[in-house]
């Protein structure tokens, strides 16, 4: 049975690195129409998911725990290995197949929605390097494993929210993504190259199995908090929420798997693994549950005053992440992993008939119900001005973090200017 | 022996004749499109003979000695360690790729042949651990950038590099001296050839020159003439062996430190050159982090980026310069749009651009993973200088990648790639992807080479201790 469950776990990993490649083949090449891209993702996706349920059912049907699956090692010099492990667990194996069924619906949705876009072979090759960036981070058993997979989430997502390239909004926003993500990935490689520094392995499956044996709690705090900052900043978690509402530039099929089903649910999946290390620290568990309900306030407040319709859904879809993040600093499993499968489902069918509301409706807000129109306490208490401009995000962060780089960036270039006589002012102004 | 004499003899005239007859025919010849021509087929033949030395093993150890011994002179003429294995394809790889790439308009049969030298000299710069032909390489490359620069408008760059080329090369020679002399005045000499290395390399304070050379001056020699990094070979050479540990420390800190500086300036560079600019300090800066933590991880990390950031920088430049033959100037403040126009110039364009910034995939990827693994190891609180730089050249290749190819209605007919742009674009893409999918031959080499780098350390300190102690006495 371990064979078989190995195999099926291969397969789940394999098939969409395939269909990633063949995917960018043709995007590059200008190869291949509809019918034929859509062939080949769907062979991709449905034998992906194929191998997903299989491993999983397999799994859940025998007694005996198979152990992890090593696929290869990619390369290693010195001390510096790089497994490919894969995790082989129900909780893994379950994201992994709730992600690929939803991929594959969102893959079907797209075909019609996409037709005759001229982007068409883009975003399927985007939303390739999704399915794979998705599944790594699902079933990563090592922490090398699980960066490459953030790293893929990261790139896809800031490209597909800037999928309309001609819009200035668009790219504008998509670089805002990106600027979070980025930041996102840099708290996952420094936790990545922490654990390996302290622990000699980069192995997640042992410490996440509450095995935190060669760390000082010191370590593990520190540890934690980076990964709180990559989960923050990918699950936009306050502070780093001002990216949602941005990210809804991007075609409506990529903002449910992004926004509604999985990628905003990546984070709470990653800290669901983590629950052993994090509950190894008082100090973060606190942190990660004042977080969850300060986002689930702040996405509750936001969402209710939003017009259009991708707007209000995402602030309701932060709200949930908000509690998934408290139910997982309160110790639950279980629990937080219904709350994901059950929520990115309800948001993915929100999202993927939003574009049919607005159609039937011929209007883009979402002034369904008439609720806004009625007179608020809110509005009394001053916190509609709050939840109107989404809770002052991003110009929180704006000031305190962008403004005094940009202020000491500017002063270090125009030094450098002044030290190779150039008194001339730069030709353009600094974003 | 016999044999073996003749076949390197053959060896070393493929890979140097070439370029020096394709310098001679660009003397002689008015024609710019011949001497291409030629300087192409030329090329071709230098690459084939360079990675000869990845295949042949017989090739790995040659050694052409001095019939004197002295300590200006070095122990030999020709010697092909490992490091040079690993190193010698990188000169004639980016001269191919530069001179096939250079848009028509700007050719001109001079700068075909100071690349044909430059591409020479730093072939031969790799296959010596001569000072003093290190010394005329460092001169003669200075000398070819400067020549090259002369011819643009501004002269404020030829001045400003003129002044840090020449400082550098005067640090270089009293420090070839000092170290020559040997005795106290040995770390006298260690100090001013250190001192060389960060100047020319542009390693924070030093760096000022390098965006004003980007910015001022033709991106492609400069690129050719940089990207190699000679300075980070003579530091490999001269400096890795025989500095102390503290000292190296305070190179490897000074150098992440740029790596940071250099990403942070570009993301906020208004123009388009000068980001490349502070890009390219904060690549080669990274690469010389790692030279000197003396952790043999991060050692073959580093020397794996070398050669990663030097296909990828240079896949970058030559984009940028194929969007510039197209539009002009171009100012990142503003969006250009086109990518229905250019998808494939785009597509590269991040691609190159992604590798330098180390993403999955690509050999910049295994490079900087290395690197980081090591240098964390060796500095616990600096390390994460290189994962601030990494996040943030990501971030700035992004910017530029939206600047250049998005946020406006592509207008106008569909702008292909030439057919000799295309490949050399594509080439470079297979080579980053390919040895970043399938990294283990190029990591075997640098781990030969770190190996071989570390043993001339441990050598000649364990030579030195005794001195050191019976001096204390």
């Amino acid at each position: 049975m371990t064979l078989w469950i190995h195999a099926a776990v291969l397969v789940t990993f394999v098939a969409p690195l395939l269909m990633l490649m063949a995917l960018g083949v043709a995007a590059l090449g200008g190869l291949g129409g509809e019918r034929a891209l859509g062939a080949v993702t769907r062979v991709g996706l449905v034998t992906a998911l194929g191998g997903a349920l299989t491993a999983l059912s397999s799994y859940l049907l025998t007694s005996a725990r198979p152990p992890s699956l090593r696929v290869g090692t990619w390369f290693a010099a010195g001390e510096t290995t790089f497994a490919l492990d894969l995790a082989v667990d129900s909780l893994s194996l379950g994201f992994a197949a709730l992600s690929l069924l939803i991929c594959n619906i969102v893959a079907v949705f797209s075909f019609r929605y996409l037709h005759r876009e001229p982007g068409f072979r883009r975003y399927f090759f985007q939303m390739a390097m999704f399915v794979v960036g998705i599944t790594l981070v699902a079933l990563a058993g090592s922490v090398e494993v699980l960066f490459v997979g953030w790293e893929l989430l990261g790139l896809s997502s800031a490209l597909l929210v800037g999928f309309f390239q001609e819009r200035r909004g668009a790219v504008n926003n998509a670089l805002r993504v990106f600027a979070v993500y980025r930041l996102s990935d840099a708290a996952m490689l420094s936790a990545a190259v922490l654990l390996h520094h302290w622990t000699g392995s980069g192995n997640l499956i042992a410490l996440f199995s509450g095995d935190q044996s060669g760390l000082a709690p010191g370590q593990v705090l520190l540890i934690d908090a980076l990964l709180l900052v990559a989960v923050a900043c990918k699950s936009a978690l306050w502070p780093f929420s001002g990216w949602l509402p941005r990210a809804m530039e991007g075609p409506t099929p990529s903002s449910a798997v992004y926004y509604g089903a999985l990628s905003i649910h990546a984070g709470c999946f990653l800290l669901l693994r983590a629950q052993p290390l994090l509950a190894a620290s008082t100090a973060a568990t606190l942190i990660a549950a004042s977080g969850g309900l300060i986002t689930a306030a702040y996405g509750s407040l936001a969402g209710r005053v939003q017009t259009d319709v991708k707007s209000a859904i995402s602030y309701a879809t932060l709200t949930q992440v908000g509690i998934i993040v408290v139910e997982i600093a309160a110790g639950l499993e279980l629990v937080p992993m219904l709350h994901i499968a059950g929520h990115a489902c309800f948001r993915l069918l929100q999202f993927l008939s939003a574009p049919n509301v607005l159609h039937e409706r011929h209007e883009l807000d979402n002034r369904l119900g008439g609720a806004l129109h009625r007179p608020s306490p809110t509005r009394r208490a001053g916190v509609y001005l709050f939840a109107l401009e989404r809770g002052f995000a991003d110009a929180l962060l704006e000031r305190v973090l962008v403004a005094p780089f940009r202020l000491v960036v500017a002063k270090l270039d125009a030094l450098d200017r002044r030290l190779v006589g150039d008194t001339s002012r730069a030709r353009g102004r600094a974003p | 022996m016999k044999v073996m004499m003749i076949i390197v003899g053959v060896w070393l005239s493929a890979l140097l004749g070439p370029p020096l007859l394709a310098t001679l025919w660009a003397m002689v010849d008015d024609d710019a499109r011949r001497v291409r021509r030629v300087a192409v087929v030329a090329a071709l033949v230098a690459c084939v003979a360079a990675a000869a030395s990845y295949f042949v093993p017989e090739l790995s150890g040659v050694r052409l000695a001095w019939p004197w011994r002295s300590a200006l002179l070095g122990p030999s003429i020709v010697r092909v360690s490992a490091l040079s294995s690993f190193l010698v394809l990188l000169p004639p790889v980016l001269w191919l790729a530069t001179i096939t790439s250079t848009p028509s308009a700007r050719l001109d049969r001079l700068g075909l042949g100071r690349t044909a030298l430059g591409a020479a000299i730093g072939a031969f710069a790799f296959l010596t651990d001569s000072p003093l032909l290190l010394a005329t390489c460092w001169a003669t490359s200075s000398g070819l950038f400067l020549w090259g620069l002369a011819s643009a408008p501004n002269r404020r760059a030829t001045r400003v590099v003129a002044y840090y080329h020449g400082g550098s090369l005067a640090l270089l020679v009293g420090g070839i001296v000092a170290l020559a002399i040997g005795g106290p005045t040995g770390s006298l000499g260690l100090a001013l050839v250190i001192a060389a290395v960060l100047v020319r390399k542009g390693i924070v304070p030093f760096h000022a020159w390098i965006p004003e050379a980007f910015d001022q001056g033709r991106i492609g020699p400069t690129v050719l003439l940089s990207a190699p990094q000679l300075g980070t070979y003579v530091a490999a050479t001269l400096v890795v062996p025989n500095a102390p540990e503290a000292t190296l420390r305070v190179v490897a800190i000074l150098s992440l430190v740029t790596a940071v500086y250099g990403a942070a300036l570009a993301l906020f560079q208004a123009d388009a050159r000068r980001a490349l600019g502070y890009l390219f300090v904060s690549q080669s800066a990274l690469v010389l982090a790692g030279l000197d933590c003396t952790s043999e991880d991060a050692l073959t990390g580093a020397l794996v980026l070398w050669i990663s950031s030097a296909l990828a920088f240079t896949g970058v430049s030559r984009t940028v310069l194929a969007l510039e033959a197209r539009r002009g100037r171009l100012l990142l403040t503003r969006h250009h749009g086109g990518f229905d126009q250019m998808p494939l110039l785009a597509a590269s364009f991040l691609l190159f651009g992604l590798a330098c910034s180390g993403f999955p995939g690509t050999l910049g990827f295994i490079g900087q993973e290395m690197l980081i693994d090591g240098t964390v190891r060796s500095f616990p609180a600096m390390g994460f200088l290189a994962v601030a730089a990494a996040a943030l050249t990501g971030l700035t290749v992004l910017r530029m990648y939206f600047s250049l190819f998005c946020g406006r209605p592509s207008a106008g007919p569909r702008l292909r790639l030439l057919r000799r742009e295309a490949v050399v674009f594509g080439g470079i893409a297979v080579l980053l992807v390919a040895s970043g999918v399938l990294p283990g031959r190029v990591i075997r080499a640098g781990e030969r080479a770190s190996e071989a780098l570390l043993r001339a350390r441990d050598a000649v300190q364990r030579l030195s201790a005794p001195a050191e102690r019976s001096a204390s006495d």
